[in-house]
């Protein structure tokens, strides 16, 4: 039986592939394990380590697909090596030494495959990195390449702010301009108070939270936490502008489909 | 200590293999996943603890070191009598392929097999230098039913006959030697049924690497064992040879129960020579154990044989023991103190254990005892996560570590399948979860 390991570095990730999961059935062919969040991307090597080791067993493959964000100064390949390093540390034991390679099509993907034998596990491990696509076209400079990004790019869909406009219920003359407010306030003006003052502001979740701050998100919502704001801009797309949801993870999808291929 | 176990045939599996075996062994998975057939093969080695020769004709050397089952366990029960009965099958087999000779061997004609194959006809007797010794008596029609194959007397140069080597133990390199004993059963329904298609394949036959503690060490507590009161055989003999048995099953027994704090636990015997264990307060009548409730009685059971075997085994003599479903009858606290008291026991004494199990709440209890022990102690937790694919038994080996992980991050380690634990959902409240409206 192929079991499906998905690992992410946190609980947006987490989040991210539940919503994907509910919003795509096809993926529901899929055998998916329960999400790991590893909790910090120095973690995956630890966490993947200790969750797969039991399940490597000659004669059966496992399948790993693992989101992976990208920090300022980080790159593509030196990553992939450091998980295909994990990769031979599991199959140490079988001395199996599989090469990690970028997919042909898909720069932001890394596949690492080694087949079963009797003798041998198998792995299949997919590497996915955020899409530049989805970061080239935010009105805004972020240092890391990140899921929250993604996020960041599906909450200033229009629609999606015209949703967080009505919720704060902003004066009825206003309300067409609504969204381009919110957006303003949240990729420009609160970034250069921020700035202005000294404070720097560069990073993803900083947006998040001037996202947070600008919707009142605290007094519609009942809550501060980044994530569940993610959920509830993640839900509104898959409601609102499905097709743009799937545009956007595309990639996503893409990284599960090719894990079970 | 048994490192390694092979098996081929054996009940529903027709291939499998169980490696890096520690002190403590768990053995999780679906029903029919093998975690029964392995606490029923270790056993069936373990009992075999009668040393015989076996004959076989047309092979050179045409007799070969053995061991047989013995006519009782720890217990003092008959082992075949035990298994047949954990199957429902009758307690005598009618059709016993077995007959006694009038040397006093058995002599076992397999007519499923092949007349040119050696075990088509085959015979177990006295060893040589115990010629003068009778090995067997008629009741060992019905209560052999397997044979212990060692290195040839101490010899690992003569090679057994290839007809008797199973094909996987080929494919795996298992070898008769100093360290690893192969059995050969041959009772119908421990034999794996489907598609026999070569002699070998109307034998159960597995190997056992490491060293096998001795019968009266072996010690396999499962349903039958928690319900039955001991036998005489056993319990009036560890009543006379063990000074303080009475006094350590006291002082276990109460860290399971607290509420019998005060009292102390008697082992007496009942009518028909069986025995079973009473609670005696200060200046009140005692009470049987088996009155207050299954899991006490269960408890109490486990451990009164765990301590009578502990009081036997040393480094040399190491003992063993098999427990099936120790969540039987007991509630969650009382499976947790109770799991303590053996871990601790285990960890004093040279014995190993295979625990199978169908609770998470073992698994859990297990793991989380682990937690707080010193890192060497640690090491000697296993847990196989077993599953049977075309009748192959997988075995996925987690360390202490591999289980952590898996429950701190809510996966369930028993399911090949769907791995979330299933008491993870949530009761949260409405700040846990985003309405429609909120959308």
């Amino acid at each position: 039986m192929v079991r499906v390991y998905p690992f992410g570095e946190g609980k947006t990730e987490e989040m991210v592939f539940k919503v994907l999961c509910t919003q795509y059935p096809d993926l529901n062919n899929v055998n998916l394990n329960k999400f790991v969040s590893v909790g910090g991307k120095n973690k995956f090597s630890e966490k993947i380590k200790e969750t797969l080791q039991a399940d490597l067993i000659p004669d059966t493959e496992i399948q790993i697909v693992v989101f992976r964000d990208l920090d300022h100064g980080e790159i593509f390949d030196d990553v992939a090596q450091s998980f295909q390093n994990l990769a031979w540390i599991l199959l140490t034991k079988w001395n199996l030494t599989p090469q990690i390679k970028v997919h042909p099509e898909k720069p932001n993907i890394y596949i690492l495959q080694q087949q079963a034998t009797t003798d041998t596990p198998g792995l299949r491990l997919v590497l996915h990195f955020p899409d530049d696509k989805i970061f080239d076209g935010l009105n805004v400079v972020m240092r890391n390449r990140t899921t929250d990004g993604y996020i960041l790019a599906l909450g200033f869909d229009e629609t999606i702010l015209r949703r967080f406009a009505c919720k704060i219920k902003r004066d009825a003359s206003t309300a067409s301009q609504a969204p381009n407010v919110l957006r303003d306030l949240i990729n420009t003006y609160i970034p250069n108070i921020v700035a202005s003052n000294g404070i720097t502001f560069d990073q993803d979740k900083d947006f998040l939270a001037a996202y947070l701050c600008a919707t009142r998100f605290w007094t519609v919502h009942r809550s501060e936490e980044q994530n569940k704001l993610a959920e509830v801009i993640m839900k509104r797309a898959a409601k609102y502008r499905p097709e743009l949801l799937k545009q956007m993870f595309q990639s996503w999808l893409d990284a599960i489909q090719m894990v079970v291929q | 200590m048994i490192e390694r176990l092979v098996i081929q045939r054996f009940r529903g599996i027709r291939e499998g293999e169980l490696d890096d075996i520690k002190r403590v062994n768990l053995l999780i998975g679906p029903n029919n996943s093998g975690k029964t057939a392995i606490l029923e093969m270790l056993y069936l080695a373990g009992t075999s603890g009668r040393a015989c020769a076996l004959i076989m004709q047309d092979v050179k050397p045409s007799v070969w070191p053995a061991q047989t089952l013995l006519p009782f366990d720890m217990l003092g029960v008959e082992p075949m009598v035990r298994m047949r009965d954990r199957h429902g099958e009758p307690k005598k087999k009618q059709d016993a392929p077995a007959d006694l000779t009038a040397d006093d061997s058995l002599s076992v004609i397999m007519d499923s097999v092949t007349e040119n194959h050696p075990l088509h006809q085959f015979q177990l007797a006295a060893r040589l230098e115990k010629l003068e010794r009778r090995v067997f008596s008629k009741k060992d029609i019905q209560r052999v039913t397997l044979f212990q194959l060692e290195p040839w007397f101490g010899k690992d140069d003569y090679e057994i006959p290839a007809s008797l080597i199973p094909p996987s133990f080929e494919d795996k390199n298992v070898r008769i030697m100093e360290g690893c004993r192969w059995v050969y059963m041959w009772e119908k329904p421990f034999v794996y049924a489907w598609n026999k298609q070569k002699d070998l394949d109307h034998f159960a036959v597995w190997a056992v690497f490491g060293s096998l503690s001795a019968a009266e060490h072996t010690l396999f507590f499962d349903f039958h064992t928690a319900n039955n009161p001991f036998t005489a055989r056993f319990a009036q003999k560890a009543y006379e040879k063990i000074p303080d048995w009475e006094e350590e099953i006291t002082k276990h027994f109460i860290q399971v129960f607290p509420f019998l704090k005060g009292a102390k636990i008697s082992v007496r015997p009942l009518m028909q020579s069986n025995w079973t264990g009473s609670v005696e307060w200060p200046g009140k009548s005692p009470i049987y154990i088996d009155h207050f409730g299954d899991g006490a009685r269960h408890a109490f059971k486990v451990l009164a044989a765990l301590i009578a075997m502990g009081k036997r085994v040393d480094e040399k003599h190491p003992g063993l023991f098999l427990w099936e479903d120790p969540e039987l009858f007991m509630h969650p606290a009382s499976l947790l103190r109770l799991l303590q008291q053996v871990m601790l026991f285990i960890k004093e004494k040279p014995i190993q254990v295979f625990i199978s199990t169908q609770s998470l709440e073992v698994v859990a209890l297990l793991t989380h005892y682990f937690q707080s022990e010193a890192n060497d102690w640690k090491k000697e937790l296993r847990a196989f996560r077993l599953n049977l694919e075309e009748d192959k038994m997988y075995a996925a080996t987690f360390r202490f570590e591999n289980l952590k992980a898996w429950l701190e991050q809510e996966m369930d380690p028993r399911y090949w399948g769907v791995s979330e634990l299933p008491f993870s959902y949530h009761y949260g409240g409405s700040e846990d979860i985003i309405l429609e409206e909120e959308i």
